[in-house]
């Protein structure tokens, strides 16, 4: 096990999929003092919005050299769709920025050019786990410069009823989008640790590790919550489904996982991803 | 490193690399734009093999896994960090494209199925029996370099023990169109570093690299290297930024510029690239650097995967005794007052910087030893 990483801030946004997209122009305007931003989507503009309320949240001057870490599942993705539907069926030539804008780490360029930060800047992701194996990025960063930035960051694109097989969810799922970011550093008292990050390759390691963490809270996505219902009333008792309180998307961990630092949660919380009969564990430990 | 693949324009293999980069290259080929006006052509460098994306990509992992020696057995210990700029968006394209031909109504791209950036590198892994960490890195043209840093450090702390680098370029339309409408396409050739040189010809290829720790016995090692994001412009690199990722890779791998036997440029061919690392170059050696040459006139711009395949080629022609001319140079630019290679040069064993530079100012510079 690695060390503990301390987190300092957090700040996580999370928006449930309607009938069309939901304008962030205005949150954006907020989190960011107004601060104008040119030719940047809707992907770039979450995880603006989430990057900057994660600096307010801090309240602390940040380092130039605060390497930056975005996880994401699905990336840009609406604005590939609508490019890719340009170019195939309309034969259309992609505009320039829309083009540009859909490489993984622009939404990181622009985080980083609005912080001030000189640094590592990457995208990262992993079927079902991206948040998870961003940790292990943000990890390496954090262990050379002693702080990072890390973003988890997820966009909706229309019709959902499409967007819902991207995920791979059924059609009574309610699905969304969020910016989720946490802060790693030791200027600051930490608000808590990122205690460790666990692959489990089957249904028989999720029941063995969730027996192993009597303390902890769990919350985890459906499937790895059915599996532990069924597994015993003791384990059900003390873990939730993370789509009761949050929609569906990749990175719907890090809504957790911020939700329970920002709100003060003492003790430890494992979340519990789930993808196709495995499994990741983030434990979580407040300060 | 303790074994590669590699499958590009050149062919597939260390010996096709080193052969292809000893000669002139062959013309580019020649793919349609007609979305840019009916009979436009623009060239490319399409692999030659006629296969599929899935068998690219097992070729090049098969003989670096095979050289490695790393059986199935030890493959679920292993991690696998795949670095692509477009992934799988070529797969998804073309299945686009036969859904509306086949008469159907897609109410969206990319909506068949699970998909995400991490959708290929899971596939992979499943093929290969791969389950340690199954990362997929995104950062534009230093994608894969981007996570063979990261392998590297991974292992370095003592996380993993080996690692699958894995860089992937398909030919996909949107990518070409793309940066056609940015007008960083060339009509003709790519001339890397020369003062006519007017755009890139983009290619396509997979590479992978299998690290592990040293043993002494391998003739290639991976030291060092560092990211840096520039924030200055999300197109265009600073030469001020080029020299710091370079100098910043350097000191990561304990290596002074006086030590540095040779450079692999960027080298895109594009006007702002080229000025920007020229001039970087220049700055971080002054003006007598080690021999530097680009490669991409033999492979084109392979974008996110360059990382992985331009590493291999080097190594390819390293083994071989020699560093590659900067194919398509012809005249010094008279603002960079620097040259690339014009012919190939006999190789010393020592330190080789790589620099791999992408959109958002994601700049990577690797360090790489050869020799025992």
């Amino acid at each position: 096990m690695n060390e503990p990483l301390p987190v300092t801030a957090v700040a996580t946004f999370t928006l449930t999929g309607g009938d069309a997209p939901e304008p962030l122009d205005a949150l954006l305007a907020d989190a960011t003092d107004g601060r104008r931003f040119r030719r940047i989507n809707r992907f770039i503009q979450l995880a603006l919005i989430g990057a900057h309320r994660c600096r307010r949240a801090d309240g602390a001057q940040w380092p130039a050299r605060q390497p930056i870490v975005i996880a994401t599942g699905q990336g840009g993705v609406a604005a590939t769709a609508a490019m890719l539907e340009g170019v195939v069926a309309a034969g259309q030539l992609p505009m320039p920025f829309q083009f540009i804008n859909l490489v993984g780490n622009m939404a990181g360029f622009h985080v980083a050019n609005s912080l001030g930060a000189v640094a590592a800047n990457s995208a990262v992701s992993r079927l079902d786990f991206p948040l998870e194996s961003a940790l292990a990025v943000a990890r390496q960063d954090y262990a050379r410069e002693g702080c990072a930035l890390l973003g988890a960051v997820d966009e909706l694109a229309w019709p959902l009823a499409a967007h819902r097989r991207r995920l791979g969810v059924g059609a009574d799922v309610a699905v969304g989008e969020g910016s989720h970011w946490l802060r790693l550093g030791t200027d600051r008292p930490p608000l808590g640790w990122i205690e460790d990050v666990r692959y489990l390759n089957d249904d028989d390691a999720l029941l063995d590790y969730a027996k192993s963490q009597q303390d902890a809270a769990l919350i985890c996505a459906p499937a790895a919550h059915r599996r532990l219902a069924a597994a015993g009333i003791d384990l059900a008792a003390r873990s939730r489904s993370a789509s009761e309180r949050f929609p569906v998307h990749d990175t719907m961990a890090g809504a957790v996982l911020c939700d329970f630092l920002e709100n003060g949660g003492g003790g430890r919380l494992v979340h519990v991803s789930a993808a196709q009969g495995r499994y990741a564990a983030i434990v979580v430990s407040g300060a | 490193m303790l074994g590669v693949g590699v499958v590009s324009t050149l062919g597939r293999g260390l010996a096709a690399h080193a052969e292809g980069q000893g000669r002139d290259p062959a013309p580019a080929a020649r793919v349609h734009a007609d979305e840019i006006e009916p009979g436009k052509r623009l060239p490319y460098r399409p692999v030659a093999a006629d296969a599929g994306f899935d068998e690219l990509i097992d070729g090049a992992l098969s003989d670096a896994l095979g050289e490695a020696g790393l059986d199935v057995r030890e493959r679920p210990r292993v991690g696998l960090f795949l670095g692509s700029s477009s992934l799988d968006i070529g797969v998804c394209e073309r299945a686009y494209a036969a859904a509306l031909a086949a008469g159907e109504r897609p109410e969206a791209a990319m909506a068949w199925a699970r998909s995400g950036y991490g959708f290929l590198a899971d596939q992979v892994a499943r093929r290969f029996g791969i389950a340690g960490p199954c990362l997929t890195v995104n950062t534009a043209c230093s994608s894969s370099a981007n996570a063979a840093l990261y392998a590297a450090r991974m292992i370095r702390a003592g996380e993993l023990d080996h690692a699958v680098v894995l860089g992937t370029e398909d030919f996909n339309r949107l990518s070409l169109l793309g940066f056609a409408s940015l007008m960083l396409v060339t009509a003709e050739e790519a001339r890397p570093f020369d003062a006519a040189r007017d755009g890139l010809v983009l290619g396509e290829g997979v590479a992978a690299l299998v690290l592990g720790p040293a043993d002494g016995q391998r003739r290639f090692h991976l030291c060092g290297g560092a990211n840096v994001c520039d924030t200055s412009s999300a197109t265009n690199s600073s030469p001020e930024h080029v020299a710091g990722v370079m100098s910043e890779a350097l000191t990561d791998a304990g290596v002074t510029p006086q030590s540095v036997a040779g450079v692999k440029a960027h080298g895109t061919s594009t006007p702002s690239n080229d000025e920007a690392e020229g001039r970087g170059l220049r700055l971080l050696f002054g003006s007598s650097p080690p021999p530097f040459t680009s490669l991409k006139g033999h492979l084109g711009h392979t974008l996110g995967a360059c990382g992985a395949i331009e590493t291999a080629a080097l190594m390819a022609a390293l083994e071989a005794g020699f560093l590659p001319a900067t194919a398509g140079f012809r005249e010094m630019d008279p603002d960079l007052a620097i040259a690339p290679l014009r012919e190939p040069a006999s190789a010393d064993e020592g330190f080789y910087l790589l620099n791999f530079f992408g959109f958002g100012g994601n700049n990577t510079s690797l360090v790489m030893r050869w020799g025992r």
